[in-house]
């Protein structure tokens, strides 16, 4: 685990987001050098931000639950102030519209930075807020993923039809109409074939 | 995928296109292909970065100026290594077929559909191409006649090649003959769209 990459980002203020790692690792490494909580899931997000502001002003007297989500996302805004304050959580993908909005209007407004980590396509809603992301591991991610990758089903079957259509010619003696007819309705069996086995993309 | 599964995949490219070329089957062939079915893996392994050179397409260029050499064993190095790609393909990375140019993976099929390397579907696969290559082995070889089976005969002659031979249609045969002063006679016959026969006349007093 290298935490060189996150302190850098972090300095710089960019929220970092890792592909398919428990983010508690680093929160461990973290925790003593900047102010962290640990979320664990980002949602619901009335109780998170609850649970930002119980950190951040612990006094047993306050009670948060009459106020809005908007109402608790300025109070934790005025507290954190000048500071830094990172969030940490799992699930990014959990995210919705809504939730996405509220964290990143916490990161929009300063103060606040955010470690997240995702093992799934997430909402539509949340991606506004992913591109304030860095991804830490995108090759990982790539790789994992096959984001990158080309597919070359088709090429493959018309290959391997272009072989059955060939190996139906060697091997067949009949007179050639029927021949040429006859192999490639074989090599298209073959393509069917494989479409069917391999899945329409 | 492992390497027996590349192996067998090589051998049946390789008898496959054998096949359709009407080319010769020779040992040397099939080792030089089951061998070459293996090299992009030993190529990884000595650069300690698996999926990347040993993978590439490049490779093709050092193979096809083998065929300076031979043809037909550059034919059954080409084959054995195209076999691997086109094996490794159908594997949940893929096959990078452009590095180091470019790094990114070919794959085929559908992500879940793909073959994960070492487990069952790997051996199921690697099981069928076994039920495939046997039968190959034993049409393209002379391996059939090695097993004492009566009506193996019926079986033999079911294969095109010898029914070619033994039908009544007429074969369409060039001749050509060079007779010139020395004790021996080479004759050429040269059977329209088939090998070609080379046969030596000697004269009778040296039978």
């Amino acid at each position: 685990m290298n935490i060189i990459p996150i302190r850098k980002l972090l300095d710089e203020g960019k929220n970092v987001m890792i592909y398919s790692q428990d983010v508690n690792d680093f929160y461990i490494h973290l925790k003593n050098e900047y102010k962290c909580i640990n979320l664990y899931e980002p949602t619901p997000t009335k109780y998170k931000i609850i649970k930002c502001l119980k950190y951040l002003e612990p006094s047993e007297d306050i009670n948060y639950s009459r106020l809005n989500q908007l109402e608790l996302r300025d109070k934790v805004l005025d507290l954190v102030k000048n500071n830094t304050l990172i969030l940490f959580f799992n699930h990014f993908d959990q995210l919705t519209f809504k939730s996405a909005q509220i964290y990143h209007s916490l990161y929009e407004q300063g103060g606040v930075l955010f470690i997240c980590s995702f093992n799934s396509s997430f909402k539509e809603g949340a991606y506004h807020f992913y591109k304030t992301f860095t991804l830490l591991n995108k090759e990982e991610y790539e790789y994992e993923t096959g984001k990158n990758e080309i597919n070359i089903s088709y090429t493959i079957y018309g290959f391997f039809s272009l072989m059955a259509f060939l190996i139906y010619l060697n091997a067949s003696n009949l007179n050639t109409a029927s021949l040429i007819l006859g192999a490639a309705w074989f090599g298209l069996i073959i393509f069917r074939t494989l479409v069917y086995a391999g899945g329409r993309l | 995928m492992r390497y027996y599964t590349h192996m067998v995949g090589a051998l049946i490219f390789y008898l496959t296109l054998n096949y359709l070329l009407n080319q010769v089957l020779t040992f040397t062939g099939i080792f030089l292909a089951a061998w070459m079915g293996l090299f992009p893996d030993i190529m990884d392994r000595l650069t300690n970065k698996h999926r990347g050179l040993g993978h590439s397409l490049l490779w093709l260029i050092p193979l096809t100026f083998t065929s300076i050499i031979h043809i037909q064993f550059s034919l059954a190095l080409i084959i054995g290594f195209l076999s691997h790609l086109i094996l490794d393909v159908f594997t949940t990375y893929g096959c990078p077929l452009l590095y180091p140019l470019r790094k990114f993976d070919f794959a085929c099929l559908k992500r879940k559909n793909r073959i994960q390397t070492g487990t069952n579907t790997e051996k199921s696969v690697f099981i069928f191409l076994i039920f495939l290559l046997i039968p190959m082995l034993l049409m393209g070889t002379p391996l059939l006649h090695l097993i004492p089976i009566e009506g193996m005969a019926t079986v033999l002659d079911s294969n095109p090649d010898h029914q070619q031979n033994n039908s009544s249609k007429p074969l369409n045969l060039n001749l050509n003959l060079r007779v010139d002063d020395a004790q021996h006679r080479n004759i050429t016959l040269k059977q329209v769209d088939q090998n070609t026969v080379q046969v030596l006349i000697l004269p009778l007093d040296e039978e």
